[in-house]
């Protein structure tokens, strides 16, 4: 496993594409801060979308890391190479669960500093708004987002062992991201007699990312805070579970 | 080094390996050959435990299972394609297996890589992305090393330098296991043969004993060599042709007498042909599909 780790680190460190991620990452944040007339507490306290903008990243790069063990043939070496093959996609889902953390630390760096230029003193980061001073708020979502960003790389990783394709995985993980939250909300109005197993459904499992600081949003989700950090748990575990299975049984 | 027993090899419901037994000594350099689709990169994966089989594996008295592969540290191998990272240069592509330096370096030098092995292997030709997974293959002193179609893509220069690497190791104590389509290339390096087709292995022999005994064939040549060769197919006997010749087995060459004389067709030649390498695989291997066929 450390053998593993080791190599996947130095993998992933010799490619551009973390780097791209962090670039990626301040130019959204940057987007989010400008798109706007003016720069609104809410819009401070979600990290100038540091959490939607770092899972949308999240999917492609774990999605990219994956995928290139197919594209460049490599599996079949680091397959036989290593003495159990669950270690691989293990030190895969470490290295690249790291990273996002790290890019939702960058995150809160970056709010520091966008906040400063674009906004200056005009939100106080020490000011309660809805019981919570702003940096609580900040820090909340944030830590939202680390569940749920568990939850999208665990599901990524899930999906390119079912389905291969790193473009298809990309495309379902951006609808689970952008349209995940209305289609489960629809469902649940829709189907009030059946709401109560529906709330569950992965595509609520998103809420998770601003209900710490809304209250408003458990109406939507229907899951307590405490209910959507355990769901969204028991569903990272299931798909890692599963997709380790898959990902051992595959033909190479 | 390596002991196969009793193996099976099945895709999905297909079974592709059939019942294949055969080791690989220290020193030794086993030729994989059979047609396309005879099996051949089926057999090298299943050693790598990489396929789902039944029958045993061993490499060094340790068992390889499909998910065990403690038995497969000191293997190396280059199965279909090279497997090089692009974004990595040649050395940091090595260095990603390697468990030590010294030996690394030992391996790039003795490929001759080391013009290129700083750049970014996405620049390498095909001959390049060739020899850096045949040195990714004998990283870390392997005592069993699995080669699949090594020569593709190299010119003549890296063709010799490979053959002589490859008789450098097995000197050392290295087993090989090789297959290649260039028959040539293998016949020059190997010690022992192994013939498969329709995943079944047909013959498992030392090269020299190959060549000594097993396929000396006759050759045939008569007055009437059409109603010759119509005559021998209606009494199911095998014949490859050459040139103006026909080739029959040597343990026929009576029956074939008694049986032109019964037709009245006079006898020209009857002589025994040491066949070509080649010519003996394709010659087995038409054998092979005949009796098949009969079945």
């Amino acid at each position: 496993m450390k053998n593993s780790l080791k190599q996947e680190f130095f993998k992933f460190s010799h490619q551009r594409i973390p780097l791209y991620g962090v670039i990626a990452l301040f130019v959204l944040m940057l987007y989010s801060a400008v798109s706007k007339s003016g720069v609104s507490r809410g819009i401070v306290a979600q990290g100038f979308g540091a959490g939607q903008w770092v899972t949308i990243i999240m999917i492609t790069i774990a999605s990219t890391f994956m995928a290139m063990e197919y594209q460049n043939r490599t599996i079949m070496t680091l397959f036989y190479k290593s003495s159990n093959k669950s270690f691989i996609y293990f030190a895969k889902l470490i290295v690249i669960t790291l990273y996002g953390v790290s890019l939702l630390l960058l995150g809160i760096v970056l709010t520091f500093i966008l906040k400063m230029v674009m906004v200056g003193n005009r939100y106080s980061w020490l000011a309660n708004y809805n019981q919570h001073p702003l940096w609580a708020d900040l820090l909340l979502n944030i830590l939202g987002t680390l569940v749920y960003l568990i939850f999208i790389i665990t599901l990524a990783f899930f999906l390119i062992a079912l389905i291969k394709v790193n473009a298809a995985v990309v495309g379902v993980g951006l609808a689970v991201i952008f349209l995940g939250a209305d289609l489960s909300a629809l469902v649940m109005s829709g189907l009030p007699a059946i709401a109560s197993i529906v709330k569950w459904n992965p595509l609520n499992m998103i809420f998770v990312i601003n209900q710490f600081t809304n209250a408003i949003y458990v109406k939507v989700s229907g899951l307590s805070d405490f209910q959507l950090v355990a769901a969204n748990t028991v569903y990272a575990i299931i798909f890692i579970v599963v997709g380790d299975v898959l990902f051992k049984n595959r033909r190479v | 080094m390596l002991k196969i027993s009793h193996i099976n090899t099945f895709i999905g419901r297909k079974k592709i390996i059939k019942d294949v037994s055969f080791q690989a000594n220290p020193g030794s350099i086993v030729g994989l050959i059979g047609p396309n689709g005879a099996g051949k990169t089926t057999i090298m994966k299943t050693i790598l435990g990489l396929t789902k089989f039944t029958g045993n594996i061993s490499v060094e008295d340790k068992s390889v299972t499909e998910n065990d592969h403690a038995a497969l540290t000191r293997v190396g191998a280059l199965i279909e394609h090279p497997a090089i990272y692009p974004f990595l240069t040649g050395l940091e592509n090595l260095k990603l297996y390697s468990l030590d330096e010294t030996d690394m370096n030992h391996v790039f030098s003795l490929l001759k890589m080391d013009s290129y092995i700083n750049t970014k292997s996405k620049d390498y030709s095909m001959g390049m992305k060739q020899k850096l997974g045949i040195a990714i293959a004998l990283l870390n002193k392997p005592q069993l090393i699995i080669l699949d179609e090594p020569m593709n893509g190299l010119d003549i220069e890296a063709t010799i330098l490979i053959r002589q690497i490859i008789k450098q190791y097995a000197a050392q104590g290295s087993a090989f296991l090789i297959s290649s389509h260039v028959l040539g290339e293998l016949q020059k390096v190997m010690t022992n043969v192994l013939l498969i087709t329709e995943g079944k292995i047909i013959v498992d022999q030392p090269i020299d004993e190959f060549n000594r005994v097993s396929h000396k064939q006759y050759r045939v040549l008569t007055e009437d060599m059409p109603t010759t060769e119509k005559l021998f197919a209606a009494n199911q006997v095998p014949v490859t042709k050459s040139d103006e010749y026909l080739l029959i087995p040597r343990e026929l060459s009576y029956q074939v007498q008694d049986l032109l004389y019964d037709h009245h067709i006079r006898l020209i030649e009857l002589s025994p042909q040491g066949l070509n390498f080649e010519q003996t695989i394709v010659s087995l291997l038409e054998q092979q599909r005949r009796q098949n066929h009969e079945k």
